[in-house]
């Protein structure tokens, strides 16, 4: 076997990753491998995205859709797994929901966010909490809570 | 203070004794940032680039966590400097490799330091000695939120901080530590432990030598997702995955003290006289070795060497540290003979340490 990154020597150092059910396997010569040093990462990190994209269907025309902000294709960012702006998330947001859901498991940010919208931010993850509480209200005819939570509901979206 | 001073001393933050140092090297945590203004890295033009770059010079210049910390741009110095700070875990391997726009900025105790246009505009991270998430977390988030008082990140309610790859959209956070695992490799646990982390949610990566030997025994534990759990939730289930699997370890070595005890202490008495005694050593070699060595002591087999020596000599034997610390550009097989020397220093030294502390 020869080395996958010189393609001249012969690969001695064997590289396994594991992502979950998958796993990939690189094979370097030795010469490579030190020179890597102790960390080696694979060539591109969106390698796993070209792959989940590859194993997902797409809508007919949707490759040449196009970011208005940097002027990327759907079609470059699926071969290169790499955005090109901001505003691709808003662009190809119809196809990145369900990707970033394959990828994260989740599409609704929980974390930290920036000062310059933290009360935007912190309200928004209070509305969607409180959407949540009241859908169980409901199914367990709790009317009276349910009533109550769509109260507060209503306040905030409207505050 | 330049590369050739980092290459004086060994990265400080690998000296520390820390909570399960001997089995976690090192605990590291890393936040992706962009910046609205521009377009992401792999496509704005190199002057946009280049603008953003002197925004975020003077930023984080002007923070309190960094402002005493070194601005390097990574055009402007040598191949075998950019090298070295990649061993140094400061810049990945692809911001050496293309230089382009590319800089980083290193806090006077390499504990903290900020990677400028790599995959994203900004990639913050704190690398701590040992097991210590919390203490990582705190200075990583500290950089992020002066930075934020500066610059505008992009942000989407939804998806939180946007990154150049979906798999960072989110928090942009990730969270891993370099932990040593020599017993689940030698009772053949390890594909069950690494199947049994992957399952938990977790990424794990070891590199595997020839034969079953991994080198080093060593495997870098980080979380996979970004997006959908908050910051703490992903240290937490990083802490606690890898304190299971640290006890598992530690049953390991009692098996093999139980079952082994004598096969064990010739593995690591042959390792330490290789290692005292060899002329000539690859880097691959001092993997495999310190790995022995520091299993003993871990055993409380072998005591006149330091985990913090052993840490010095598994980062100094890498080629970039070697050339720069004897100023010189050497061959492969000028290397493995000062990498034996060097080696065989480290633990002369340890050995009269140990001797004057018995005294």
């Amino acid at each position: 076997m020869i080395c996958d990154n010189c393609g001249k020597e012969p690969a001695t150092v064997h590289y396994k990753e594991m992502r979950g059910d998958e796993s990939t396997e690189y094979h370097l010569c030795e010469k490579c491998a030190m020179e890597k040093g102790i960390q080696i990462k694979p060539q591109k990190k969106s390698f796993t995205v070209s792959n989940i994209l590859a194993g997902m269907a797409d809508e007919v025309g949707s490759d040449l859709e196009t970011c208005e902000g940097c002027g990327l294709t759907y079609r470059e960012f699926k071969e290169s797994g790499r955005l090109g702006c901001a505003q691709c998330y808003e662009s190809f947001k119809e196809q990145l929901r369900p990707l970033l859901r394959r990828i994260h498991g989740s599409n609704a940010h929980m974390g930290k966010s920036p000062s310059s919208r933290q009360g935007v931010f912190e309200k928004k993850k209070e509305i969607e909490k409180l959407k949540e509480e009241l859908s169980a209200a409901i199914e367990r005819e709790e009317f009276e809570r349910a009533a109550e939570l769509r109260d507060k509901l209503k306040e905030l979206e409207c505050g | 203070m330049t590369v050739e001073d980092m290459a004086k001393v060994p990265s400080p933050w690998l000296v520390g004794e820390s909570e399960w140092c001997e089995s976690v090297v090192s605990t590291r945590v890393r936040l992706a940032r962009n910046l609205s203004a521009f377009a992401f890295c792999h496509t704005a033009t190199s002057e946009d680039l280049g603008l953003a770059r002197d925004k975020m010079h003077d930023a984080v210049m002007s923070t309190n966590t960094l402002k005493t910390g070194t601005y390097i741009v990574m055009s402007q110095i040598e191949d075998l400097d950019r090298q070295f700070l990649v061993e140094r875990h400061l810049i990945s391997q692809e911001q050496a490799e293309k230089s382009g726009v590319r800089a980083v900025v290193v806090g006077d105790n390499e504990m903290v330091s900020v990677m400028i246009n790599e995959e994203d505009h900004l990639r913050l991270q704190s690398i701590q000695p040992g097991f210590s998430s919390t203490e990582a977390w705190r200075l990583v988030d500290r950089l992020d939120t002066e930075l934020d008082q500066k610059l505008e990140f992009a942000f989407s309610c939804d998806w939180g901080y946007l990154s150049a790859c979906p798999t960072n959209t989110g928090t942009g956070m990730r969270a891993s530590m370099l932990v040593h695992l020599p017993a689940l490799v030698l009772t053949g646990q390890i594909n069950r432990v690494l199947q049994g982390i992957s399952q938990m949610g977790l990424a794990v990566r070891g590199f595997y030598g020839e034969g079953s030997d991994v080198m080093g025994n060593l495997f870098q534990i980080s979380n996979r997702t970004a997006l959908g759990t908050s910051e703490l939730d992903i240290l937490q289930s990083l802490d606690n995955v890898v304190r299971k699997v640290l006890e598992m370890e530690k049953h390991g070595r009692e098996v093999l003290l139980r079952d082994a005890r004598s096969q064990i202490e010739d593995k690591i008495w042959r390792a330490y006289g290789l290692l005292k005694y060899a002329r000539r050593v690859t880097s691959q070699e001092v993997m495999s070795l310190s790995s022995a060595v520091r299993l003993g002591k871990c055993m409380g087999l072998v005591d006149n060497v330091s985990i913090g020596a052993l840490n010095r000599m598994l980062f100094m034997s890498q080629p970039a540290h070697l050339q720069k610390g004897l100023g010189r550009e050497m061959s492969p097989g000028q290397r493995d003979e000062e990498r034996a020397n060097m080696v065989r220093n480290i633990l002369k030294e340890e050995e009269s340490r140990a001797s004057a502390d018995n005294r």
